[in-house]
């Protein structure tokens, strides 16, 4: 008897396969950020300090403070990039994408390179960026050896190991591995079998610049649509971003703790111009995508001196 | 036979497409609109409480029978200033405080949560609503064309509401909770359109009450036309507690004649202004407990003297209706009630 399939199941059997084709013009947009090496530099004043950790004061009383040339890439912020229809100087003194009726600008997708994590203290609240930070003691340094700022626990009292970071971190979030928090680095990305500085977002270049790869996933493409970017930097004094949400996040609420993590404000690919501010970095020649293909690649390059111009 | 097994399975397919699905969506309320229309409404010129009293609005919406999302619309010009529009859906809602490490002692009580509803206001320049008044509820979207040719949909709803429960953060009141939006710089001349959308009714009844303002001057932050005090500040209306009692009396007994004072006004039926409005026993009292913080006396007290509360539906003539929930159909989880 001659054998053959059932019209159903070959009716099945085509649907399920996967094999039509919707004509979905959506792709994985892939390209290069570079952040210019100055703007990972910064000089930081710090006060000196006695042993009891008074500070030393000058011959009129004053604290005396000491200064320092920092180039690392603890100090770049979250990159915001962002696709538009058009980049343009008219509204303001740097390259920006035009708003519509003075309201909103009107991104097609973007992504960010970076994001803000909770580093499970109130002390580092909009201040813990991911891809970073190598390790949890590289956090506490940065912070007490470099910015001078140390980290205080619940109780005000300064963190000196960051197995402890880690450990509140553990239990807060209830996890129980570094890669579930997201703070520090935990994939050895450029397979050399170490974690360290060479795995995290941002990897100097042979021009001693910051290089970062991105990958912007299931973009509707549309031809001729600009990739621009800036990148938030860190305020002098705080260390604080400004397109960090303080109200939102991530809410502890646990014994005597209640305060938000920080998340990023939802606007900010809407309203970028919002939050640039001083000392941020805009890209000045957007990339103009005509093949999805073609990786795009931008430079951060034009530094901003106050909200609305350039320096 | 393989041949009959397909057909058998076009045919049921196709069948889907007539399915009347009219059972899933609650039957509209006679003598209560699921969509209406005030008309164009003045702005009022608020300087004490009393005007700010005088100035609301109650009426009553109900489900449209459909689908279709209902709602209130109303026009106002502008003012060459700010215009503030505030609204209280009935009634006053909370989650109850169970827990035995943070209790919440004014919300400790069982909420009735059958009584209450939510409307969200959106307001814009009436030149870009998309709805029919009166007809179908809308939106403040336009189609435009960006710079590269391809459309974009933009909505041009001027709102920035503030959630309740996030401070700051963008979003709506939530249930049987006041909100409010200042709609800055209105141009005269201008013709601008307010939606207040019904988000959720009443389960009781399907008939969700509602208080109106609308008058000259911000919300909160400014001045109210010349005078001296916003309307947040005439109430001390700082938090969402406070801003409850802004306008009371929304909770609305049902099959009561339009107002003298509404109909004077030439404003659709059912409508109230001011005093007028048949408000349900004892509702006042409840909202003043909530703004007051003392939830937990009058709950106890009305389970104390109240002997038949009706919760999930409305209770017939005469009976009485009840603002604090079911005490035994609470969790038990710590609290000492």
């Amino acid at each position: 008897m001659r054998q053959h399939l059932p019209a159903p199941f070959v009716l099945v059997l085509a649907l399920a396969s996967g094999c039509y084709d919707e004509g979905l013009n959506i792709h994985d947009l892939t390209g290069t950020v570079i952040v210019p090496k100055e703007a990972a530099t910064r000089e930081i004043s710090r006060a000196v300090l006695n042993d009891d950790g008074s500070p030393v004061l000058d011959g009129t009383g004053a604290p005396t403070f000491t200064t320092q040339t920092v180039d690392d890439p603890r100090l770049i912020g979250p990159v915001y990039l962002g696709l538009y229809p058009s980049v343009t100087t008219d509204a303001e003194a740097y390259p920006a994408p035009p708003k519509l009726a003075d309201k909103y600008a009107l991104p097609y997708g973007g992504t960010t390179i970076g994001d803000f994590r909770f580093a499970c203290l109130e002390s580092l609240q909009c201040q813990i960026v991911s891809g970073r930070f190598v390790d949890w003691q590289g956090i506490v340094d940065w912070y007490r050896d470099t910015v001078g700022k140390p980290i205080k626990d619940a109780a005000g009292n300064e963190v000196t190991n960051g197995e402890y970071l880690r450990s509140t971190c553990y239990t807060l979030l209830s996890v129980t591995s570094d890669a579930e928090v997201r703070v520090t680095a935990t994939e050895d990305r450029n397979g050399d079998g170490n974690i360290d500085g060479l795995d995290l977002d941002f990897v100097k270049n042979a021009d001693g610049d910051y290089e970062a790869p991105f990958t912007i996933r299931e973009q509707e493409f549309f031809k001729g649509f600009q990739l621009w970017s800036f990148m938030d930097s860190p305020d002098p004094a705080s260390f604080k971003y400004s397109t960090c949400d303080a109200g939102n996040g991530f809410l502890e609420n646990e014994y005597n703790q209640e305060f938000y993590a920080g998340t990023q404000f939802k606007d900010i690919l809407n309203n970028p111009t919002f939050y640039i501010q001083r000392d941020d970095w805009v890209t000045s020649q957007p990339f103009t995508w005509e093949d999805p293909e073609q990786p795009g690649n931008i430079v951060v390059d034009l530094p901003i001196a106050a909200p609305g111009s350039v320096q | 036979m393989t041949s009959r097994l397909v057909w058998a399975v076009l045919f049921a397919s196709v069948t889907g497409c007539d399915i009347n699905q009219q059972f899933l969506f609650p039957d509209p309320v006679e003598g209560v609109p699921g969509v209406q229309d005030l008309g164009t409404l003045k702005p009022a010129v608020l300087t004490n409480i009393q005007d700010a009293r005088d100035a609301v609005i109650y009426g009553e919406l109900g489900p449209t029978g459909a689908a279709t999302v209902g709602g209130l619309t109303f026009n106002f010009n502008g003012v060459n200033g700010s215009v503030c529009v505030w609204v209280d859906p009935e009634s006053v809602f909370w989650n109850q405080s169970i827990s035995p490490s943070r209790p919440q002692p004014n919300y400790r009580q069982p909420d009735n949560v059958f009584d209450d509803g939510d409307l969200d206001v959106r307001a814009g320049n009436s030149a870009y609503y998309t709805g029919t008044p009166g007809e179908r509820i809308d939106d403040f979207k336009i189609r435009y064309n960006d710079q590269l040719g391809n459309p974009v949909y933009v909505s041009f709803n001027d709102c920035r509401t503030e959630s309740i429960t996030n401070p700051g953060a963008e979003g709506h009141a939530g249930r049987g909770a006041p909100e409010y939006c200042t709609l800055s710089n209105t141009v005269e001349g201008v013709n601008y359109t307010v939606v207040l959308d019904s988000f959720s009714l009443p389960l009781d009844d399907d008939r969700l009450g509602y208080g109106l303002i609308l008058a000259m001057g911000p919300c909160s932050g400014g001045s109210i036309g010349g005078g001296s005090a916003t309307l947040s500040g005439l109430f001390g209306a700082d938090s969402d507690v406070a801003a409850e009692c802004v306008i009371t009396g929304e909770s609305i007994k049902p099959g009561s004649d339009q107002g003298k004072r509404a109909a004077k006004a030439d404003l659709p039926s059912p409508t109230w202004v001011g005093d007028e409005v048949p408000s349900w026993d004892r509702s006042r009292d409840f909202e003043a407990s909530f703004c007051a913080s003392d939830l937990d006396t009058y709950c106890k007290d009305e389970r104390k003297n109240i002997a038949d509360c009706s919760w999930e539906a409305e209770p017939g003539a005469g009976g009485t209706r009840c603002y604090c929930g079911d005490i035994t159909d609470t969790p038990t989880a710590g609290a000492d009630l």
